[in-house]
């Protein structure tokens, strides 16, 4: 039941991510682009990560969306105009590359990693029950992965820095 | 239980996203493309924490461990009682 579950809301990503790549107008392609990030924060609750569910919603379906639909309404892209997709060489050329990732991804998935590293079934969960949702994911983020965490930041701090530095000609 | 079907559902969404930024022209429809890569890799992410996630602390931090309500260091011997050892199998 769970995994028929996990399925339906992995063919709703599958069938959304593939309009949103097809669909002529990128007002369109970033409504089913939502669709896909509301599947994916239903199948991170059935991964027991609630926490991350909610940032995906909030982040993902409600704050990149918002900046997409901005830079599209702002640049005036949204009126119908020609399509953006490439012609038959484009899309042959797309199509076998993406068959060849989709066939060396298939490979790799069946590896699975070693049983002595795997953890029994539900520990996840009991962490949760016992430290709570947000403290599982906050403990591992400010203790142990500390410096990648402010070497994540000093890069953000960077970005930030370029946008401003290439946006503003003038200073 | 759910790690092989996580895998493939991103390997696909992983696989649509890289048809949509060599098939389209459209900046912004790009960005949204690679947008979508980097979910298909958080779902990746996901799955395996959900099985490995401990494993993969446990050869970093002990922080976990060291705060459990029964005690799982024997202090009057120099290893670990019998029956917690990390879930990984390697003493850190």
């Amino acid at each position: 039941m769970t995994v028929t579950i996990f399925w339906i809301f992995g063919v709703i990503a599958w069938v959304s991510a593939l309009l949103c790549i097809t669909r002529r107008s990128p007002v369109a392609s970033a409504l089913w682009l939502v669709v896909t990030m509301f599947a994916l924060a239903a199948m991170f609750v059935q991964l027991d990560a609630q926490f991350i569910a909610a940032l995906q919603v909030l982040v993902y379906a409600g704050a990149i969306m918002v900046l997409f639909l901005f830079v599209i309404m702002l640049l005036n892209l949204g009126r119908p105009g020609p399509t953006d997709i490439k012609g038959p060489a484009g899309l042959a050329m797309g199509a076998v590359l993406a068959a060849l990732l989709l066939v060396q991804l298939r490979v790799l998935a069946n590896a699975r990693p070693p049983d002595a590293i795997q953890l029994p079934a539900g520990t996840i969960a009991d962490l949760q029950a016992h430290q709570g949702m947000v403290a599982a994911v906050a403990n591992p983020l400010f203790e142990a992965y500390l410096v990648p965490f402010e070497i994540a930041s000093l890069l953000l701090l960077a970005a930030i820095v370029g946008a401003v530095v290439l946006a503003k000609r003038k200073l | 239980m759910l790690l092989g079907p996580a895998l493939a559902i991103s390997a696909v969404l992983f696989t649509l996203g890289v048809a949509g930024v060599l098939l389209r022209r459209n900046a912004i429809v790009i960005f949204m493309c690679v947008e979508l890569m980097l979910n298909a890799v958080n779902l990746t992410f996901v799955a395996l924490a959900q099985r490995l996630g401990m494993a993969v602390r446990s050869l970093s931090s002990s922080s976990w461990r060291s705060r459990r309500p029964k005690p799982v260091w024997d202090w009057r011997s120099f290893s670990p009682s019998s029956g917690t050892s990390s879930p990984s199998g390697c003493k850190t």
